[in-house]
């Protein structure tokens, strides 16, 4: 089923593990591959067969019969027992964004702040700011997190929007499936197959700060079981309003793709993809000076670069046993003005499901990957090595126990990772689902994450800022930040617990609670003061394994479709965390205590749509490292509004507004520079024309 | 949780060799026992079994008299791209209401009014609108795979709950088409749109 919301895929996550020691991972690799195609034995000829069987059945016995698919393990979303929240095409259409991260905010629990007009801060469950480093963002199964801070640049996140099939997210743990990154949750954006992308389409938005985006896709099918599509967009993305001073930070950039989908059986699935783009993103930058006002900002255009190409394989071998093995390459390139940054990621990762009897559903999977990267830094901002390549191996298997038919699972896995540094990791988890009566379920989990310190906490050395002379020392003094290959591996034991009812035809809800105990959070920690050349004091702050905090907080979400024509989706969230000094930590860092979101989607006649979305994010501190302060972030209550009018199939014409409620507001602020950017009421026109 | 708590407090140290070769052993042995057939629910690929649930439905729903008089087939058919084509041909020579199923590949919804049963492809959900009002209130019963189809004014369409087919039935649409649907019907779909 094609379906938007019903449908969750468990993609395997491509962990991290460094630099496998002893044992050489291509040849695990293939030893692997080859027990497991040796054993596959293809279920040809009986097809015919289990047709005719099903053809005699009666319709309540079809009810009853359970759907395998090539596709990898797919479960309906009352099924999961994770905090799960999936944002649809449709949500998608009638949100009136135009940028990935601008959608998340649907999210409850996932912080999204804009920095600048061409950055923003996301994080779920707390620890957001510029370089947020626990979270997993996939895009069709190809890993977006720079592997340099653990942080994604959301600027060249990006497709034709309209392409998007649908948006997962995970809030909480998904290590075990996922593997490292995935601490504090998981988002999976998906595109839609080829298939269903049929036709052309044209799309073109202007307004105040959209200066102009088109789009354009073409789609066909080739053969019977084969169909592709090419898609093109280019985004002009205009300043937004900076507070101190101009600070440009417009954004272009161009891009294009093509994917490729083809079913050659029943039992067999291939696809082919790939993006290409190009542009320029402007940021605004702070480097310590030694006179005062001992700091200097400009802002300075950042060449961005991305290549891609994925090829996956899903192969139903039989009704008990499926197959996906997929290969991808990525690279990125990304010239800012304090350092350069290329890099090529190759990974490899299979994944094998199969039902043992009645009760076990085993998924196992490894995945292979290698990266290397080339950086060029300058005197404040620089890696050493400059250069340095890594390979990651991971392992992982999951058992899925029905206790009761229908109604209690106990899930049992982990992941198992190896690095170089921090040697091998576990990440176990055990869930917990019960379904006592149909569309009524209730879940519960405990699991172990571990984040790996990334290149940059370990290789990094940055002058952040030089703090202005004070007795008793009458001189400036530098504060370098450097990262230290002594870091151990972050991690969090967390505990889950959630409820999900569909309470009526028309009304349904969420609700999670989490406990998480974080433990060795790496951290730059201040050192004692020297004095450098008799001309100023140094003040360095390394990399280490810093504090154990606790967080505790949950998620609310509620869909009531009112009226045939009338839907309501809200959300609220609560975070709040605990240990020392927790207002200055990272962990509290960009987290409102609460956050709420409420969309109302009026659908007037079948050609015209009224669209509303409120937000509430609440007081936030920020510490931030460019100035070594704590700054706070005031709350604020925002409105979007959309109309939209289809004067013949095919075609759509709407009017978005959004932030209408105020002039202007403060999201969050950078780690980079000390510009301050606010976002602006702005409007804007879109057309769109399919046929 | 005991041993959760202690692998959360040691960072856990193995020796690496050891826990390879045990995941290798582990994976040799899961590859040995498969395939294990005899589950207690039976299971099929999700085509196979929607293309049963469609020759199912040709024979719970009642035609006029005058959508099936004079023809000697009863016509299954297709539009737009979907991968059930193969499966819904399987159906052909078989008979339901006294005629054999004849299954057909159509380009144009106007092709459908000498149809009986319609399935529309996930390639034509985009102007889903445009076809349903060009076989509006003619005998043709109209499904499709997506969650809003009986919303739009289509007749049946088929979704997934709990890895099973269920499907939801919109009683307006069917009457104005002049069907009858079987009590049968009625009772096993998850949703009713338009009840009577």
């Amino acid at each position: 089923m094609k379906g938007h919301t019903d449908g969750i895929t468990w993609f395997l996550g491509p962990g991290s593990m460094n630099a496998v020691g002893m044992i050489h991972p291509l040849r695990t690799f293939f030893c692997l591959l080859f027990l497991l195609l040796a054993g596959a034995a293809p279920a040809a000829g009986a097809e015919d067969e289990k047709t005719a069987e099903l053809l005699d059945l009666p319709l309540e016995r079809l009810l009853d019969v359970i759907v395998v698919s090539a596709s990898r393990k797919s479960q309906a979303l009352s099924d999961v027992s994770s905090a799960v929240f999936v944002i649809s095409q449709d949500d998608i259409r009638h949100s009136g964004a135009t940028t990935i991260p601008d959608l998340l905010r649907m999210v409850p629990g996932v912080q999204v702040a804009s920095i600048d007009g061409t950055s923003w801060a996301v994080s779920i469950r707390g620890f957001n700011g510029t370089f947020a480093n626990k979270l997993l963002v996939m895009i069709d199964g190809r890993t977006v997190y720079t592997p340099l801070h653990g942080g994604v640049f959301w600027d060249v996140q990006d497709t034709l929007l309209e392409n998007i099939e649908r948006i997962e997210v995970i809030r909480g743990s998904g290590s075990t499936m996922w593997g490292a990154n995935a601490v504090n949750g998981v988002i999976n954006i998906i595109t839609r197959n080829a298939q269903d992308t049929i036709g052309g389409l044209l799309t073109g938005i202007t307004g105040t700060r959209e200066r102009g985006t088109v789009g354009a896709r073409y789609g066909a099918a080739i053969g019977d079981a084969a169909s592709y599509r090419l898609y093109l967009k280019h985004v002009y993305r205009g300043d937004t309003h900076a507070t101190s001073g101009s600070a440009d930070d417009s954004l272009q950039i161009t891009r294009g793709g093509f994917r490729f989908d083809s079913a050659p059986g029943n039992d067999l699935n291939l696809t082919l993809q790939g993006d290409l783009y190009s542009g320029s993103a402007e940021h605004s930058y702070s480097s310590p000076t030694f006179t005062p006002p001992f700091s200097a900002t400009s802002s300075q255009p950042t060449d961005l670069f991305g290549a891609n190409l994925i090829s996956r394989l899903d192969w139903l071998q039989s009704e008990s046993s499926k197959l996906s093995l997929q290969l991808y390459y990525d690279r990125t390139g990304r010239d800012t003005a304090a350092i350069s940054e290329d890099r090529d990621t190759a990974d490899l990762d299979l994944q094998h499901n199969l039902r043992f009897g009645a009760i076990h559903e085993i998924t196992w999977g490894t995945g292979y990957r290698f990266l290397h990267d080339r950086t060029l830094g300058t005197r404040a901002f620089s890696l050493a090595p400059e250069n340095r390549s890594d390979h990651m191996l991971n392992l992982f298997v999951q058992d899925e126990i029905t206790l009761v038919q229908d109604k209690l699972r106990v899930i049992l896995g982990t992941k198992l990772e190896r690095n170089r540094f921090t040697g091998w990791e576990w990440e176990p988890s055990a869930r917990i689902s019960w379904t006592p009566l149909r569309g009524y379920s209730l879940w519960a989990s405990v699991t172990r994450s571990v984040r790996t310190p990334t290149r940059g906490e370990q290789d990094v050395r940055i002058e952040v800022a030089v703090l202005p002379p004070a007795p008793p020392v009458p001189l400036p003094a530098l504060v370098v930040v450097s990262g230290s290959r002594e870091v151990e591996s972050e991690s969090l034991l967390a505990y889950e617990l959630g409820f999900r009812a569909d309470l009526s035809d028309t009304l349904s809800m969420d609700i999670s609670s989490f406990h998480n105990r974080y433990q060795d959070l790496i951290a730059a920690k201040t050192g004692a003061p020297f004095v450098q050349g008799g001309t100023h004091l140094v003040i360095p702050s390394v990399m280490t394994n810093l504090g154990d905090y606790k967080s505790l907080g949950g998620e609310v979400s509620l869909q009531w479709q009112l009226l045939e024509w009338w839907k309501l989706k809200g959300g609220y969230a609560y975070l709040r965390f605990l240990g020392d000094d927790v207002e200055n930590s990272p962990a509290a860092k960009g987290s409102p205590a609460h956050q709420a979101t409420i969309r109302s989607m009026l659908a007037l006649g079948r050609k015209v749509d009224f669209d509303l979305w409120a937000r509430y994010v609440g007081d936030n501190s920020y510490p931030q490292r460019v100035g070594a302060v704590t700054l706070d972030i005031p709350a604020y209550v925002t409105m979007d509004a959309r109309v939209a009018w289809r004067p013949r199939a095919g075609v759509e014409i709407s009017l978005v507004g959004q932030n209408l409620l105020e002039q202007r507001h403060l999201e969050t602020v950078s780690d980079m520079s000390l510009v301050k950017h606010e976002v602006e009421r702005t409007v804007y026109g879109k057309v769109t024309w399919a046929f | 949780m005991g041993i959760l708590g202690s692998l959360a407090r040691s960072p856990a140290r193995v020796r690496p060799g050891s826990i390879l070769r045990g995941a290798l052993w582990l994976a040799a042995i899961m590859l040995l026992s498969f395939p294990s057939r005899g589950a207690a629910a039976p299971s099929s690929s999700e085509d196979v079994l929607k293309a049963a649930f469609i020759y199912s439905f040709s024979k719970f729903v009642e035609w006029p008299d005058q959508a099936l008089n004079a023809k000697k087939e009863f016509c299954i058919a297709t539009l737009g791209r979907t991968t059930l084509d193969r499966d819904l041909e399987t159906l052909s020579g078989k008979t339901v209401h006294d005629r054999t199923v004849v299954f057909r590949k159509l380009n144009t919804p106007a092709e459908a009014a000498q149809c009986q049963v319609l399935f529309i492809g996930s390639s034509e959900l985009v102007r889903i609108e445009t076809i349903l009002e060009a076989l509006k209130d003619l005998p043709v019963l109209t499904i499709a795979d997506s969650d809003d189809f009986c919303r739009k004014g289509g007749m049946l369409s088929l979704g997934r709950e709990n890895a099973r087919i269920v499907f939801d039935l919109n009683f307006r649409e069917m009457q104005r088409g002049k069907l009858k649907p079987n009590p049968q019907l009625l009772k096993l779909a998850r949703k009713i749109y338009g009840r009577p």
